[in-house]
């Protein structure tokens, strides 16, 4: 049984050409189109169907959901591609909007800090990305080469998925609050003496507002 | 967890269906959907939100693409209690997956690939569906796959299935159109098939499209409408099998939500009156 198994998964790994071969890859290329949609569209559809066609022979997938071929593409782009690094950002930045649009964390509805117990915390969905290029002009459609600029990309209550470019200030910000979640005001009596030259209260009040970071009161035990 | 009436009509949940779904009321005519779990497992946003909506309105029914229950690997033990986590999430009574592998010893393999059907497999293979069965609490469903790969000196699918189901306690998804593949692609006799399969076995039946290639050689793409001549095989099964939940599939060029409720209702209407009218 473990040989005839193999010998067929064999042949439809290794010969493109064969019935097996064509499905396999015809499965693994419309998923990379709908995943990865402007890293296809810049790789061009004969490498895309040559990336496919190494993917199958080549990569030791682990994840069973048909889902996940996008997680185990760039797995094996990232480390038997040798793709330009542009188009490797790419590849990599429109994953995470696939892991953030589907990471399971729950967002607390949109709130204020103004009680004096408030507890702020980071998006549980946000991921933090620095790329060559810039997302959000014009959908980064020519994705142009710009300099390597931080970006947080996270989903929001409503459930839609935001890229945010972020300053070098607010990266060390978002650094403190990546420990877990803090006191309000005992987090901007501490952050201010650090960057005096920002007002961090408002700095908090600008990422609750567009979902970067959330609120919660202690009691609820959404903290604890 | 809602059964389904041995007469009740699905359809397959697909992106292109959501939200349409989740914006109108329970529909007549839909009596339940089946959804690929490993497409809905650990997943939140709004996809989950909108899950959860749907869910609220129809039955749901468990069609998994990745259990791979004919490889000769470990069984992925995490995967099933991922799956049977779900299940109990949206009480789900049955699971169903495919006779088939899609693993090898280099990993996954994104589709369905047939196992050899001889008498030296039964045991391994009823060992592993009692397993899954045991993790996840339910009787493991099974599907006859459209194969395109036949090895030398097989047992008759149908005996070798059912042997399977006396084994392991395992339920029957009977495929109709996979059933028609199978038969014209490589010369076989679909009633025979179909007649020596345990009628009490069987859970539910799929029904769909298929693409037939220049060559002559059918794929089961589930991207065109029903023919008649399925249709047909579809009336024999049931006439020879009795009345089963039907569920249509649809993964390719998949029209809008009207237009396959109406092909839904026409197949299900064409399957029922013939063999009604033979039983009279």
């Amino acid at each position: 049984m473990t040989a005839e198994i193999a010998g067929l998964c064999a042949v439809a790994r290794h010969d493109a050409g064969s019935l097996y071969g064509q499905l396999l890859r015809e499965n693994v290329v419309d998923v990379l189109r709908g995943s990865f949609p402007r890293f296809c569209e810049r790789l061009g559809p004969e490498r895309v169907t040559a990336s496919a066609d190494r993917f199958v022979a080549g990569h030791q997938a682990t994840r069973p959901e048909f889902h996940h071929i996008a997680t185990e593409f760039v797995l094996f782009a990232q480390a038997r591609m040798a793709l330009e690094p542009a188009l490797l950002s790419l590849l990599e930045y429109e994953w995470v909007l696939l892991a953030v649009e589907i990471d399971p964390a729950r967002i607390a509805a949109p709130g204020t800090a103004d009680d004096a117990s408030a507890v702020v915390a980071l998006n549980p969905t946000a991921q933090f990305v620095t790329l060559p290029f810039d997302p959000i002009a014009d959908e980064g459609a020519d994705d142009a080469p710009a300099p390597a600029r931080p970006y947080a990309v996270y989903r929001t209550a409503d459930h839609s998925v935001v890229t945010q470019a972020l300053t070098r200030d607010a990266c060390v910000l978002l650094d403190r609050l990546r420990a877990g979640p803090r006191d309000v005001f005992a987090f901007v009596h501490e952050a201010q003496d650090d960057f005096p030259e920002i007002e961090v209260g408002d700095w908090i009040t600008r990422g609750l507002g567009d979902g970067l970071l959330c609120v919660s009161q202690p009691e609820n035990g959404a903290f604890a | 967890m809602r059964p389904l009436s041995a007469d009740g009509r699905g359809l397959g949940l697909r992106a292109e269906l959501v939200e349409r779904l989740c914006a109108e009321p329970r529909r007549a005519g839909l009596d339940f959907l089946e959804l690929a779990p490993e497409n809905w497992m650990g997943i939140g946003g709004r996809k989950r939100a909108q899950l959860d909506a749907i869910a609220d309105k129809y039955p749901l029914v468990a069609h998994g693409l990745s259990l791979s229950i004919a490889d000769t690997e470990p069984l992925d033990v995490a995967f099933v209690q991922n799956v049977r986590r779900f299940l109990d999430d949206y009480g789900i009574a049955i699971y169903s997956d495919h006779l088939s592998l899609s693993r090898d010893a280099g990993g996954q393999l994104y589709d369905l690939f047939p196992a050899p059907r001889r008498a030296a497999n039964l045991d391994y293979l009823a060992a592993r569906i009692a397993r899954v069965q045991d993790i996840t609490g339910r009787r493991l469903v099974l599907e006859n796959i459209s194969y395109y790969h036949r090895y030398p000196d097989q047992m008759p699918e149908g005996e070798f299935l059912a042997e399977i189901v006396r084994r392991s306690g395992c339920g029957i998804l009977l495929d109709i159109n996979n059933v028609y593949v199978n038969a014209r692609n490589h010369d076989e006799d679909a009633m025979a098939f179909v007649r020596s399969l345990p009628s009490d076995a069987i859970v539910y039946y799929h029904i769909a499209g298929h693409l037939e290639l220049d060559d002559g050689l059918i794929l089961d793409t589930h991207g065109t409408p029903v023919i008649d001549e399925v249709v047909r095989l579809g009336r024999a099964i049931r006439a020879c099998h009795g009345p089963r939940p039907l569920l249509l599939e649809r993964d390719n060029h998949v029209p809008p939500l009207d237009a396959l409720v109406a092909e839904l209702a026409r197949v299900h209407h064409d399957m029922i009156g013939i063999a009604n009218a033979r039983a009279a």
